[in-house]
């Protein structure tokens, strides 16, 4: 098998998507002081959601809608328990993540009679681009881009525009930085987080909609696999910024394509090859955090 | 004064409403069970009877309900080391693994060993094993800040490729596709009754977590672990060595974990498969968290999932209710339970806040 770059970079786009609609929902989440490493958890469930959304109604926006709509149900009940109720918020993150993964096989075999996959769905369309796909070599990752990929990039234009230009921005930073002295100032602190959580649910419920109506064609048990600690590394890397956290999901993405490419390719076997994306995020994250502590004045 | 003096000492409270928080989590999580069930239109009354009676009034009934308690006593005592000294472990899974095929693959490749010799090299091979998958993350958070959380699952991940890799391609017995083959009888785990797979790592398991009672309430070393959990910045100042503390911590966790592991290779199978543990690390972290990271405590509430575990098996087959059922009541106890207990933390809880508390409430 020859390896060629456009397919490579092709696939690092269709990795790299997950990551990023996890990772720039999930910053508000981080920026206004509300940790959630329940982003793995929400987007099993949403997948879960859009793949029976689209089974039983037959059209993947239907399904898109379920899986947004779960995103954004559990996301309230993390923020509920996070900030009203006050739960250690990665006790809560826990208690999302184990109880998903349980839910998320009884619910498999509750609607589709089936323990492992659901049976296959239509997915979302896959659209072309104009102008991008005449770039010679480009053809072939902008003639055939999934819709959510590009709903990425404005997602993250719109994620940049929203933290630093508006008042709500001001307020998710301030909360997250010193919720009392934003509360003295007149931010309504816990409204800020709320909907700042509730952000980063409506942006796993995407994610976790690209996977299973436009990544694949089905859900699969289990089938996050670690995106949504990824996505997390990705937040930490792209320090807290919408663009940064796209780059880090593209880095991500890189990493994935090429484990896939590989596979097959090389005399290592495959399970090390695939263990390639788990091995750079745990070096990167420790390299971000070792820069941050020397740059940080102690 | 007097009703003060009256007062029963504080750990025995803590106790007292550790076992109502459970109690009640327990009870609400089976209506809210026998509300889906009746969505389902089934009968709740014998659904409970099929998972939380029948399995305890035959004696294999309990043998069996022992034996699939006894790995979620080792993973819930290995969340409890690290979750004692505020560190989130989540890679129990992976140490188990790895502690697991440690204990395989010494158990079958030593010959000629009486078992008291086969059986410590196996044991210590596993801890060792087990430690070391945590060492990693331990030393990264410490030298690094690194957060555990993220390395610990990434570290599951890379393990369970790495394990299944090992199996497939060094340790695979012929002719099967993904197993070890048998480990030698001199490293056996004896079971009390075959073949319901309780065996003496559950003996084992219950002096284990005895031990750890007596360290966490008895010792310095407990104190200091306790201190450090609380309070990380008030224990340095009070010159412990908390970062220490946080690496040996992590590495008794990881070799409790893979004595889990072992204990279902030498014990229940007798070989080790590829995926053979249907989430045992993550169980360990909900079981020590139920059990408020009470080695004693973790004992009880290994057994309660030890019984849903099999009574789950139990309503498979007898209703048409599936065997995961039982895991969202599970996680519906795990949830009520944290729930419970933040509220409790915060005495009285959201519905009776004071009206002073509201300003600091707001943030």
């Amino acid at each position: 098998m020859t390896i060629s770059i456009t397919s490579i970079l092709a696939r690092m786009f269709a990795s790299a998507t997950p990551i990023a609609l996890a990772g720039i929902g999930g910053l508000f989440g981080e920026r206004s002081g509300i940790s959630n490493i329940g982003l793995e958890g929400t987007m099993l469930l949403s997948a879960l959601a859009a793949a029976v959304g689209t089974h039983f109604s037959n059209d993947p926006w239907i399904g898109l809608t379920c899986g947004m709509v779960c995103g954004l149900l559990v996301s309230l009940l993390h923020a509920f328990l996070s900030i009203t109720v006050k739960v250690d918020q990665i006790v809560i993150g826990l208690v999302i993540n184990i109880f998903s993964a349980n839910a998320s096989v009884y619910l498999l075999s509750v609607f589709f009679r089936n323990k492992g996959a659901s049976p296959t769905i239509t997915k979302l369309p896959y659209v072309s681009i104009p102008f991008l796909r005449d770039i010679p070599g480009m053809s072939e990752i902008f003639s055939n881009i999934s819709v959510l990929t590009i709903l990425a990039v404005v997602i993250m234009l719109i994620a940049q525009f929203l933290l630093y230009q508006t008042r709500f921005g001001l307020h998710v930073i301030s909360a997250g930085q010193n919720a009392k002295a934003a509360f003295v100032m007149g931010v309504k602190v816990k409204r800020t987080q709320y909907l700042s959580v509730l952000i980063g649910g409506l942006c796993c419920g995407l994610a976790g909609s690209y996977l299973s109506i436009s990544y694949l064609n089905m859900f699969v048990k289990n089938m996050v696999s670690g995106r949504g600690f990824i996505a997390i590394a990705a937040i930490l890397i792209g320090r807290y910024n919408p663009v940064g956290v796209m780059l880090a999901s593209l880095f991500f993405g890189l990493a994935d394509a090429s484990q896939i490419a590989l596979q097959g390719t090389v005399s290592i076997p495959n399970e090390f090859v695939q263990s390639i994306p788990y091995v750079l995020t745990i070096l990167v994250v420790t390299v971000n955090e070792w820069r941050t502590r020397k740059l940080s004045p102690v | 004064m007097d009703a003060d003096m009256k007062k029963p000492s504080e750990s025995v409270t803590r106790a007292r409403d550790s076992i109502l928080i459970v109690a009640i989590s327990f009870l609400i999580a089976l209506f809210v069970g026998a509300l889906i069930l009746l969505l389902q239109g089934e009968n709740p009354i014998e659904v409970y009877r099929y998972l939380l009676v029948d399995p305890l009034v035959s004696k294999n009934g309990l043998l069996k309900v022992l034996g699939k308690a006894t790995p979620l006593i080792f993973t819930g005592l290995a969340g409890t080391f690290a979750f004692r000294c505020n560190v989130f472990n989540i890679g129990l899974e992976g140490q188990l693994y790895a502690g697991a095929l440690t204990a395989a693959v010494l158990g079958y490749t030593l010959q000629g060993l009486p078992p008291w010799l086969h059986l410590s090299i196996c044991f210590a091979g596993a801890m060792i094993t087990g430690a070391a998958c945590a060492f990693i993350p331990a030393v990264l958070k410490v030298k690094f800040g690194v957060h555990e959380v993220i390395t610990t699952i990434m570290l599951n991940y890379i393990i369970s490729n790495i394990i299944s890799m090992l199996v497939i391609n060094y340790f695979r017995n012929p002719g099967e596709t993904a197993r070890t083959p048998y480990v030698l009888d001199s490293a056996r785990l004896t079971q009390f009754k075959l073949p319901e797979q309780a065996n003496w790592g559950l003996v084992i398991g219950v002096l284990l977590c005895i031990v750890a009672y007596w360290v966490f309430s008895r010792t310095v070393f407990g104190s200091h672990v306790d201190a450090a959990g609380k309070n990380l910045l008030a224990a340095r100042y009070s010159g412990i060595n908390a970062d220490r503390l946080v690496i040996i911590t992590m590495m008794l966790s990881g070799a409790v974990a893979a004595l889990g592991g072992l204990e279902r290779v030498l014990g229940a199978f007798g070989y080790m498969e590829v995926n053979f543990s249907p989430g045992f690390g993550y169980d360990g972290l909900v079981i020590c968290i139920i059990a408020r990271m009470n080695p004693l405590g973790v004992l009880i509430v290994a057994l309660l999932m030890g019984l849903m575990s099999y009574g789950g098996m139990n309503l498979n087959i007898m209703t048409t209710v599936p065997l995961e059922w039982v895991r969202i009541l599970t996680g519906l106890i795990f949830a009520f339970v944290v729930i419970g207990n933040t509220l409790l933390k915060q005495r009285g809880g959201i519905l009776f806040h004071k009206k002073s508390l509201q300003a600091e409430d707001a943030v």
